[in-house]
């Protein structure tokens, strides 16, 4: 069916936004993965993925994020989460991911965010 | 019309029936009417976002493992209203038995799925028991099948 993610990549810096929308779930995997692989490849450390234009996520997209965590522990990367409703980040909360991404209210609590870890870095766990 | 003229009263002991290919992408139709039942009965926003999520993964669960993603094979989606609840029944026609993963969840280890020791994937019965009142699972000899009840007051 139709209705495919899309993911594109801007600079806020420090951040290397990823905008995500449309559904995320296993078909969005080669979208999101590439858009990842474009901010690594351009040195980027602190992540942004933003969901606010996304409509649904589900367990097999919850599973493409923690792929992405392991993927930025590797590389010793940041990733942090904007944009997510209530009820997903009820989700987040649940399944314990908040810990090892944390999940700002907007961009500018994001960028907020990374310019004070990079000023007092705190240890979270993907970093 | 208010939600309770509306809703559980008007609509209780009625079955829904939806019928699905076994193929990705239609887990959003079963979504969706479930939403819309949800609505009908006067569930609040929050509630009605639990049982999308519920749905979505009780039907992705019969598309991928039941059925094993053969689109000539059908899901079928039972939802009954009732005036304190809503039942809704997924079901595939599997001669495959869930397994004891499937019918408990997994207990999934995220430091170990983060640090890559184990796969990511198989959160869906976790978050199904997660965000429903009471949930079942039973293997016959048609299929599978997932129960769930979310009740209009907690």
């Amino acid at each position: 069916m139709a209705n495919e993610a899309q993911a594109s990549v801007r600079e806020l810096p420090p951040l290397w936004v990823i905008d995500l929308s449309g559904p995320v779930t296993s078909s969005a995997e080669p979208t999101i993965s590439s858009a990842y692989r474009s901010v690594s490849e351009r040195g980027g450390r602190d992540v942004l993925l933003n969901f606010s234009a996304v409509d649904h996520l589900d367990s097999s997209g919850i599973a493409l994020i923690i792929g992405l965590l392991t993927e930025s522990r590797q590389r010793h990367q940041r990733l942090l989460v904007t944009g997510l409703t209530q009820h997903y980040q009820k989700i987040f909360d649940m399944m314990g991911l908040t810990q090892y991404a944390p999940v700002l209210p907007s961009e500018d609590a994001a960028r907020e965010w990374a310019l004070g870890e990079a000023a007092h870095p705190t240890r979270i766990e993907n970093a | 019309m208010s939600n309770s003229e509306h809703g559980a009263g008007t609509h209780a002991g009625r079955t829904i029936t939806l019928s699905i290919p076994s193929e990705r992408g239609w887990e959003r139709s079963a979504m969706e009417l479930a939403a819309s039942v949800a609505r009908l009965m006067g569930f609040p926003g929050e509630r009605v976002e639990d049982i999308k999520t519920a749905v979505l993964e009780a039907t992705l669960n019969a598309i991928e493992h039941g059925n094993r993603n053969d689109a000539s094979r059908t899901v079928i989606v039972l939802l009954v209203p009732e005036r304190e609840a809503l039942e809704i029944s997924v079901r595939d026609d599997s001669t495959s038995r869930f397994t004891n993963v499937e019918q408990l969840g997994s207990l999934p280890s995220l430091e170990d799925r983060v640090a890559g020791r184990s796969p990511a994937r198989g959160w869906g019965t976790l978050l199904i028991r997660s965000l429903v009142d009471e949930v079942e699972f039973a293997s016959t000899g048609d299929g599978n099948i997932v129960r769930m009840v979310i009740r209009l007051q907690r």
